[in-house]
């Protein structure tokens, strides 16, 4: 892990790319993000899994594939502990291009939401990010001020 | 009066019950285009009225303009029931004078990432939808269902 900066309230740290992906692994469900040229992108959880490197989801809304096939898109997964307020987010920006369903075959993809889903997706991510955040317990600054 | 959707059991919820849910929590993640790709990171945020307000660390990079359209979006999924929610406000941000942020909602954001400056933002909602998904419901040993 690349080195934290502290200061009083927060510490953060960058995720590299393998720490990313150890953390996706253990994941069942992410926010994908797609561009809609005019609008404000949408955000909508998926269940995915990770394949070799890439995430693979199913969807079956026709209008809302091709809109995913033609624009950049992202995968962002993100997990906190209350008590101990610690955190991080994981995002994959990538190209989606269809792919035949049979290669989800054997991938542990647990349903966000029913319904016949019958497309496959395959994101090719062009870059992995990932960030650690931790809040400390103090609730003002050295000045008081929250 | 419940908006389901036979075929697939998905649940829209109306505005009111988004406001709701929005109201309860506290980390939600924001979407903005950054270049041609959508980037999304978690905030703390509180709702002022019916717009998001979040902080922002000087450090991020959130390199949007005045009037952007972005999304914030928040959700909660149990794993054994296969069950959740999520709510989706869409709209156009501005970077706000803190002073401009009434006392309530300030003290309610506590920023996950620190920094020096912090930039106060408002999404000012334009539209907010959000749905829930019932799974599967669990069948308890007693053989009796268990409400969702």
């Amino acid at each position: 892990m690349k080195p934290i900066e502290k200061d009083d309230r927060v510490t953060m740290g960058e995720l590299d790319v393998e720490e990313c992906l150890v953390l996706l692994r253990w994941e069942l469900v992410g926010r994908l993000a797609v561009a809609v040229p005019g609008e404000a992108p949408t955000v909508v959880p998926v269940s995915f899994a990770l394949d070799a490197g890439t995430v693979v989801f199913r969807t079956d809304e026709g209008e809302k594939r091709s809109r995913l096939l033609q624009q950049p898109v992202s995968m962002q997964v993100d997990r906190f502990d209350w008590y101990r307020r610690v955190g991080w987010s994981v995002l994959v920006q990538g190209q989606a291009h269809e792919i035949d369903p049979a290669e989800l075959d054997g991938l542990d993809i647990q349903p966000w939401a029913p319904g016949d889903k019958a497309h496959a997706i395959r994101i090719v991510p062009t870059s992995i990010t990932g960030r650690r955040l931790e809040l400390l317990p103090t609730e003002r600054d050295r000045l008081g001020y929250l | 009066m419940r908006n389901v959707d036979t075929r697939t059991g998905i649940e829209i919820l109306d505005r009111d019950e988004c406001l709701r849910l929005l109201r309860q929590d506290e980390i939600g993640r924001l979407s903005v285009i950054d270049g041609r790709a959508p980037v999304v990171l978690p905030v703390n945020y509180a709702m002022d009225g019916e717009d998001v307000v979040f902080r922002t660390a000087a450090g991020t990079k959130l390199r949007v303009g005045p009037g952007a359209r972005a999304s914030f979006e928040i959700d909660s999924f149990d794993r054994s029931t296969h069950s959740g929610w999520s709510v989706l406000v869409a709209g156009r941000l501005e970077e706000v004078d803190v002073y401009d942020v009434n006392g309530q909602t300030q003290r309610a954001i506590r920023p996950w990432a620190a920094g020096t400056r912090d930039h106060w933002i408002r999404l000012q909602a334009s539209r907010i939808t959000g749905r829930i998904v019932r799974g599967i419901r669990p069948v308890s040993n007693s053989g009796e269902k268990r409400a969702p």
